[in-house]
């Protein structure tokens, strides 16, 4: 009995990555019906934004591309646009170092694919750094591919049934009240919330495009991180 | 054509960045100072993209606008530090975001 018990209590790696993973979905699909819709009224076919949905794996810099391309832009100079909004996916992979360096090749060379805002956002707050590699990879792919199968499926949606689909959906509540959802439980220390209070204040004051933003509240955040001192937990800080 | 190729040197390009950032890092051994910076760096990140998406919100043709956008980020960032489940957050939030723009639109 105890151990039954025990087996309830402890859920494996995957199955946690993907009820984390679970947790997200409710933003994912409006945000991929969202982003299928917007891409419905480019020039993109049905095919290429399933490509670009399950390659790219980054809804905005995607429709940048295709709005750019429809522009008259070159097919480089459109991905040249994309790949600077997505410039923010290294801080990411830089944070999650640590976890990708135990790990084995094919995984270092197959997960940073699915880095994006709201995988690292799992990663940081679902599993401890100390964890073995092997779970971390277990929850890390669990949690990714349910994403990444899901905004598929949304964008396809979204691009096939855009027409149809009900305008009363308030999309434009979705992206925020997420971000603020993968934002929040991420600043879990004094010095991760004034870091993240100088990257919500860099984007409020300036005029620079987003993808700049980003860049300069990461060098901010960084700074604030490197001249503080080592991370406690806010309960931890709290409690003395 | 185009488009199929400004996707495909994008999603190229994009792989690079994610994983030449995780492969030169994971190399080597980072003083811990500067592994800190990255984690406050991702932090700041995701705090600039709530700032940038609420300003983005405000200005789009929604019927929601910015009070009730900022009404919902204020009730998901309270429920998110209370520790409520992200879907719960994500349903609240909207919810009330929602609620705020319709009493508005009685109201106004």
């Amino acid at each position: 009995m105890d151990t039954t018990t025990d087996r309830r209590r402890i859920a494996s790696p995957r199955r946690r990555g993907a009820l984390a993973a679970a947790q997200m979905v409710p933003a994912v699909v409006p945000l991929g019906l969202a982003m299928g819709v917007a891409l419905a009224e480019t020039s993109v076919s049905a095919p290429v934004a399933w490509a670009g949905a399950a390659l790219l794996l980054a809804g905005a810099s995607q429709l940048a591309a295709a709005a750019q391309v429809d522009d008259g832009t070159a097919a480089l100079a459109a991905a040249a646009v994309a790949v600077t909004i997505n410039l923010r996916f290294a801080v990411y992979g830089a944070a999650l170092a640590g976890r990708f360096r135990r790990q084995p090749t094919w995984f270092r060379w197959v997960g940073p694919t699915f880095v994006v805002d709201q995988s690292y956002a799992l990663v940081s707050d679902g599993i401890g750094e100390d964890a073995p590699a092997a779970v971390f990879r277990r929850f890390y792919l669990a949690a990714v591919l349910l994403l990444w199968g899901v905004w598929q499926a949304s964008v396809v949606a979204g691009v096939l049934l855009g027409p149809i689909l009900p305008s009363a959906v308030p999309f434009e509540l979705v992206v925020p009240v997420m971000f603020v959802a993968l934002a929040v439980p991420s600043a879990n220390s004094r010095s991760l919330l004034l870091a993240a209070t100088l990257g919500a204040a860099v984007a409020l004051c300036t005029t620079v495009p987003p993808a700049a933003v980003a860049l300069v509240a990461a060098a901010l955040g960084g700074a604030v991180g490197m001249i503080s001192r080592p991370v406690q937990p806010m309960a931890e800080v709290d409690a003395r | 054509m185009t488009q199929l190729l400004a996707v495909l040197l994008a999603a190229l390009g994009t792989y690079g960045v994610r994983a030449a950032s995780v492969h030169v890092t994971a190399r080597v051994d980072l003083p811990p100072r500067l592994e800190r910076g990255f984690r406050h760096a991702a932090a700041a990140v995701l705090a600039s993209l709530v700032s940038s998406s609420v300003v983005e919100a405000g200005r789009s043709d929604g019927s929601a606008g910015l009070p009730a956008v900022l009404v919902a980020v204020v009730v998901a960032g309270l429920l998110a530090r209370r520790g409520v489940g992200m879907a719960w957050v994500l349903l609240l939030g909207v919810t009330a975001g929602w609620a705020a723009g319709f009493v508005g639109a009685a109201l106004g």
